[in-house]
């Protein structure tokens, strides 16, 4: 993997074009974008509405691929990789944050925590769900669904669930997005600590300035490119 | 625990209303055709377990015709290491005379026979049989001979005193009532009665009781050994396998019926199935981005499938297992037969194999759906749902195995296809019809407000909403169906005694000596014959020199058994120049003169000469009372069974039979009944030997015992609505969670409860009113269909039955969809906004 300083890069995406087709009119969102997160680096990616930060994140997920464009993650060449490859890289060494939650409404929280240390045959599931579930302030709520909820506690469950499994890279979009301005402020700050405790590499998506300068680097996403 | 099978429980956890209503769909599906196959296997093991008493004997040879001693000694010879005993008896039929006049079956009893089984007398003597001079009778004659124990009848001119009346024969296998109630005899009045006359209808059968059961393979020796069509070898299992023939007919209609019930609660499971992945489709697009694959996606989705099966199979099984019971002791008494066991074991194949089996593949388009759809952007604010629509390929399983079905329960080629695609033409014309109709409702415009919002509300959702129209359709046409073919067949049978185009009297076993002076009796009474038909007993021996006895282990199909019966009996012939007026040339040609020995044309009725697989100028050979007699078809005609004249599947040309030994058939037409009862009075003096159906008692009993099957498939079509309203309820509930919003919207915009209430009253009688008369509509092509194509009847509709069917339906369906809709309807709206 490539070292960049010190640190070892986990992320390395190099020339990045994505275009949308509506009807025959192809539509560019990505225009040779590049970019590189190391381990343990935070990194916030601002852009304005309709700037390509979701189409972004989906091919940092490996939901979508790049046409064309290169994307190495932890040394695998997203593009070669299969639909199963890139799912158990996502398994083990990916954690996501939505905006919307999107916890699974059919599973409690603790249950939700589980759910990745489960996905990647990982033991003692429910003591370190359970650890985790602590260190999100939610030790009495286990059992709860997400309809029982508010937005704030969803959102932790949601970081709990992405952080369990001790992914190396988060991705966050708009975490703090759907909820109050106190209650994004604490998200906030237990993401970061908990980032910065596991030195995990972070890339955060938001439209807040203030956030994204509590990172390590920004990137502005304008015009299909990355520019610091 | 593994990942799949845990997540597949926690998700049926959470979905609990979906689940159960998956479980009742299933449920009802399962339970009835469960029954009915229960049933049949049941009742047969009724018959075999008393096949012995059945038959009477280990082995029995019989024929319509006399057999010869040669025959008999060689079976006799190659069983004489088994044979305990063997005794031979007649049957036949001869007019009873007591207060009334009536057309009996004699049985005739013997010392130690028979070999099993006992009957029960109603005095309650342990005697075996009658004394000489005397005789036992059917409980139905002591009302239909106006006689009691210690009166007298008449047989063949003598007298017989009525020693006791038979409560529980063990010949008789079911008791749907006989056309010839039985009289039993003691063989030693045989010959003095003067009884059996030359050509007389009757059986003479030998009777084997030996060491061990008989096998299938001894069996074919035997057949081989006799080398005669016209003599059937029987053993206690065939015997009780003929019984059951007439119960098989039904329940493989019960379970046909029964079949669409089931696949319209597979429709319901599929719409079920896909609204709940619908639901739950965002969950499942986390767990591919949590790193799951598809296999393991899948997997989870099949564990539902079959957890809900499987628990849907053990509700319907124990609901089958509390019924059976009490439904079998109701059909023992009804129908005098045994039905055994409490539950077979089959049954636990049928629930455990067939439910999940018949899940999975309902269920396997929208699994496939789900997994072959992409991900779609969930980092986007709102994201788009993937929504591929899914290939009919997916859809096979389901269709196949309706198919396959379809056969089985029907075990006729013939019938299970035109079932099959009776019921795939039909749904798929409502399919389409609906998906038209809703369309161009929602182009619908106008100023009311309900109607607007009727409009948009039908034609926007169908597509969504077309699963219950369907059903519906189907339930309304099943519903029609059987009371429409009823009421042709009905009509088609009925018997009007002003009516001249019906015999009111058949008389037969008429010598050839006695036309005349039988002509010269019906004179003197203001009668005359409107139809006398000569009758020979014979036997097809060969097709084009083919010799043709057919002996095969194990028929598969109804067609191919009844080829197989036809082919193997003895036949009767008769001869004439013309064809009757019920009758229609479809093939060939008139009979030609020269009418005489070197010019030998034979007629034969289609359906007879498609069964024995015979063709035009085909040569065939037959055996007349030892003659071999060999003619050329010449022509297939059709015959009009229901006109109850006697016809014949095989007709010669004249100049070839007129000397053969024969008896003679007469019909009267137009006779009222007072006449009729005097006349067969007069008739049974002067020629005892002489036997006279009286029709219209021939029409009512078979349209008792039609009326009878027709009230069970009658019945049975009530678990296809049940079925059609469960989808209805299913898909109502969804819709009321899914307009919860809208509703709740509407009234805080400030319309009316009660025109919310109004407007979703109409908007379920205009799709459940189109469905109901959409498939009563249909039904009226099927039921014209099946009456034509099966029966050769005349069409005749009843739209009132058609209309009173499709309202009820309407009814029926808007109110359960109204109940189901109810939370939606009268909740507060904040509480629907929460």
């Amino acid at each position: 993997m490539e070292k960049l300083g010190e640190n070892v890069v986990i992320l390395d995406g190099k020339n990045i074009f994505k275009s949308f087709f509506q009807g025959k009119k192809e539509i560019p969102v990505l225009k040779g974008a590049s970019l590189h997160v190391a381990r343990g680096e935070t990194l916030a990616i601002i852009g304005k509405s309709g700037s390509g930060k979701s189409t972004l994140l989906s091919l940092l997920s490996g939901v979508d691929r790049p046409n064309p464009g290169q994307l190495n993650f932890l040394g695998k060449d997203f593009t070669t990789l299969s639909e199963n490859e890139i799912s158990e890289l996502r398994a083990s060494k990916m954690g996501i944050i939505f905006q919307q939650f999107f916890l699974i409404p059919h599973l409690t929280a603790l249950e939700n925590i589980q759910l990745p240390l489960q996905i990647n045959g990982k033991g003692s599931q429910l003591e370190e769900a359970q650890l985790w579930l602590e260190k999100v302030g939610l030790a009495d709520r286990g059992n709860h669904f997400p309809d029982q909820l508010s937005g704030g506690e969803k959102q932790r469950v949601a970081i709990a669930r992405a952080l369990v499994h001790s992914p190396d890279l988060i991705l966050a979009d708009e975490p703090s997005g759907s909820l109050d301005e106190k209650t994004g402020n604490e998200i906030m700050d237990l993401i970061f600590q908990l980032v910065s405790e596991k030195m995990k590499g972070i890339i955060l998506v938001t439209h807040d300035k203030e956030l994204a300068a509590r990172c390590d680097r920004i990137l502005n996403l304008e015009n299909g490119v990355l520019v610091s | 625990m593994n990942l799949p099978f845990s997540q597949s429980l926690k998700f049926l956890r959470y979905h609990k209303r979906e689940s159960l209503l998956f479980l009742i769909g299933l449920f009802l599906g399962l339970s009835v055709l469960g029954v009915v196959h229960d049933l049949r296997v049941s009742f047969q093991e009724g018959l075999n377990s008393k096949s012995k008493e059945l038959l009477g004997s280990d082995l029995s040879l019989s024929s319509r015709v006399e057999i010869s001693p040669e025959k008999i000694a060689k079976v006799d010879h190659y069983l004489k290491d088994l044979l305990i005993e063997k005794i031979q008896l007649d049957s036949f039929f001869s007019m009873a005379k007591g207060e009334k006049t009536r057309l009996v079956w004699v049985k005739v009893l013997s010392e130690g026979f028979p070999f099993y089984g006992r009957y029960k007398l109603k005095s309650e003597n342990l005697s075996l049989i009658p004394k000489p001079g005397r005789v036992w009778i059917y409980p139905e004659l002591v009302t239909l001979l106006g006689v009691e124990v210690g009166d007298k009848i008449k047989l063949g001119g003598k007298d017989y005193l009525i020693e006791d009346i038979v409560l529980d024969d063990p010949s008789q296998g079911l008791s749907w009532g006989s056309v010839a109630p039985r009289v039993f005899f003691n063989n030693q009045d045989l010959v003095l009665s003067g009884l059996v006359q030359k050509g007389a209808t009757k059986t003479t059968t030998v009777f084997y009781k030996l060491k061990n059961p008989i096998s299938d393979d001894e069996v074919n020796v035997l057949e081989e050994l006799i080398d005669d069509s016209a003599v059937e070898v029987t053993t206690p299992l065939k015997t009780s396998q003929q019984m059951a023939r007439a119960m098989k007919y039904l329940s493989d209609f019960l379970s046909l019926i029964s079949l669409v019930a089931l696949f319209m609660a597979g429709s319901g499971l599929y719409y079920l199935f896909g609204h709940l992945l619908e639901k739950a489709k965002t969950s499942f697009y986390l767990f591919r981005l949590l790193g799951l694959n598809k296999k393991q996606i899948g997997l989870i989705l099949i564990n539902v499938v079959l957890i809900l099966s499987f628990l849907g199979s053990l509700l319907a099984f124990s609901g089958t297992a509390i019924l059976l019971p009490t439904l079998k002791a109701f059909l023992a008494e009804k129908l005098k037969a045994d039905f055994p066991t409490a539950i077979t074991s089959e049954i636990y194949l049928f629930f455990f194999g067939l439910g999940p089996l018949f899940a999975l593949c309902m269920t396997w388009p929208t699994i496939y759906k789900s997994l072959s759809e992409s991900i779609p952007n969930l980092f986007e604010e709102v994201y788009k749902r993937a929504s591929k629509s899914i290939s009919t390929l997916h859809f096979l399983p389901g269709i196949l195995l309706f198919l396959l079905l379809s056969l089985l329960s029907s075990k006729s080629f013939k019938i299970g296809t035109f079932f099959f695609v009776s019921m795939f033409i039909s749904s798929s014309l409502y399919w389409l019809v609906f998906n038209f109709t809703f369309k161009k409702i929602g182009l619908l415009k106008g100023d009311q407000l309900w109607l607007t919002l009727l409009s948009k509300s039908i034609g926007r959702q169908y597509k969504t909403l077309i699963t219950g129209p369907v059903t519906l359709a189907i339930a309304a046409m099943m519903l029609n169906l059987i009371p429409q073919m009823q009421l042709m067949i009905e009509q088609e049978l009925s018997f009007d005694p002003q009516s001249s185009s019906r015999p009111h009297l058949f008389m037969f076993d008429i010598q050839d000596e006695q036309v005349d002076p039988f002509n010269q009796f019906l004179i003197s009474n203001d009668l005359v014959a409107d139809r006398i038909s000569p009758m020979i007993r014979g036997r097809l021996t060969k097709i084009n020199d083919k010799p043709l006895l057919v002996r095969s282990q194990a028929t598969l199909t109804r067609e191919q058994e009844r080829s197989e019966r036809m082919k193997n009996r003895g036949v009767n012939i008769t001869y004439k120049v013309k064809l009757n007026p019920d009758e229609q040339l479809i093939e060939g040609e008139d009979f030609r003169p020269p009418y005489n020995s070197q010019n030998v044309q034979i007629s034969l009725e289609k359906n007879y000469a498609e069964r024995i697989g015979a063709q035009i100028n085909d040569i065939l050979e037959f055996d007349i009372l030892g003659i071999p007699i060999s003619g050329k078809v010449v022509n297939f005609r059709k015959v009009k069974w229901s006109s109850m004249n006697p016809n014949f599947f095989i007709t010669f040309s004249p100049g070839v039979l007129e000397d053969a030994p024969k008896t003679h058939l007469m019909t009267i037409n137009k006779l009222e009944n007072a006449k009729k009862l005097d006349v067969l009075e007069k008739m049974t003096e002067a020629f005892p030997n002489v036997s006279a159906v009286d029709i219209s008692n021939v029409v009512e009993k078979v349209l008792n015992v039609f009326s009878q099957m027709m009230k069970a498939l009658r019945f049975q079509t009530l678990t296809t609505l049940l079925c059609g309203l469960f989808v209805v309820f299913s898909m109502g509930l969804n819709q009321a969670e899914q307009r919860r919003t809208e509703t709740s919207l509407y009234l805080m915009l400030g319309v009316p409860r009660k025109s919310l209430i109004i407007w979703s009253l109409i908007e379920a009688s205009v799709i459940n009113s189109i469905a109901s008369f959409m498939g009563v509509l249909v039904s009226f092509g099927l039921t014209s269909l099946v009456v034509i194509f099966f029966f050769d009847f005349d069409v005749q509709i009843n739209l009132g039955l058609g209309l009173i069917v499709a309202l009820s339906v309407t009814l029926l369906s808007t109110l359960i969809t109204f109940i189901s809709q109810w939370r939606r309807l009268f909740v507060p709206p904040l509480e629907l906004l929460s």
